[in-house]
């Protein structure tokens, strides 16, 4: 097909079929370019999308479909873990809430922070940052607490 | 044979005070965290990469829920300031040179296993960090 015949044959295609014409040999290009291994992953995406069983895979497949395609810029960065720095407001809440909490249960419980470590498999450190509201525990640090204090999960954490 | 990582740290400099590994993250995976979670939710997201880097093993750690999958790891956490959200911080261990590297975080509705799209997602860009395609955290 010339070149002037191509042209027509677009020309008289709907917008939105001219748009895929348009695409089709864009996303052939960017396939072609891509290692092998990242086309493997493509394809095991593609393959995936059908399987979808909630719109939250499926706009995951899709994300994931365009970052391979797209090639998008990424870096690696290094963490800064010092303590400075104000946190939000609910953060704060949250963690003075619970370190009372979790402060109280344990001086109910008659134990020192030494022992409720012991019973937890916890440092002892951690515990601290924690009564002193400088840490927000993960749920599994909160089970292990509820479990040595004797309490329901909920006691700590109504969420 | 897996390549060797090409995140080594300056000699002599140790992790941060406090900590027993340095921390490295993709900035594909803080975006994405940045997306989903409130500000609250990502301070507390930051406390379980903290607790984290300060557990003797990564891998098994007493202080945050963690398992293996394939060649990475996954750290799992609900409730609290994170209210309904499943949060999913994926991570790799580079245990030569003491380095955690965050390669993804995604939310998810239900428990349950780590979805195939997750694993290809996390796979691709950890197969591109170990061959340098993102740059070094030296």
């Amino acid at each position: 097909m010339s070149t002037t015949e191509l042209r027509h044959s677009i020309r008289s295609l709907s917008f939105q079929d001219q748009a895929i014409a348009l695409a089709v040999p864009i996303v052939a290009d960017r396939l072609m370019r891509l290692s092998k291994s990242d086309q493997d992953d493509l394809f095991a995406l593609v393959k995936e999308l059908p399987c979808a069983a909630t719109s939250e895979d499926q706009f995951g497949i899709i994300e994931t479909i365009i970052e391979i395609l797209d090639g998008r810029a990424v870096t690696v960065g290094r963490a800064d873990l010092s303590e400075s720095g104000t946190q939000p407001d609910k953060w704060q809440k949250w963690v003075e809430w619970i370190s009372k909490k979790i402060r109280e249960a344990r001086i109910g419980a008659g134990l020192t922070q030494e022992q409720l470590a012991e019973k937890t498999g916890l440092p002892q450190s951690h515990i601290s940052r924690i009564e002193n509201a400088k840490h927000s525990p993960a749920r599994a640090t909160i089970e292990k607490i509820a479990n040595a204090l004797d309490k329901p999960v909920t006691f700590f954490d109504p969420s | 044979m897996v390549k060797p990582l090409k995140v080594g740290f300056i000699a002599g400099t140790g992790p941060h005070p406090g900590y027993l590994w340095h921390v490295g993250y993709l900035s594909v995976a803080r975006d994405e965290a940045m997306d989903f979670l409130s500000e609250e939710q990502y301070a507390h997201a930051v406390d379980l990469v903290k607790a984290l880097a300060s557990e003797p093993d990564p891998s098994h750690p007493s202080m945050v829920t963690v398992e293996a999958v394939d060649d990475f790891f996954e750290l799992k956490d609900k409730g609290g300031v994170l209210g309904k959200i499943n949060l999913r911080v994926y991570f790799m261990i580079d245990r030569q040179a003491k380095v955690l590297c965050i390669l993804a975080a995604i939310k998810k509705e239900a428990e349950g296993q780590t979805p195939t799209w997750v694993k290809i997602r996390v796979r691709n860009r950890l197969r591109k960090f170990r061959a340098g395609e993102f740059g070094s955290l030296v």
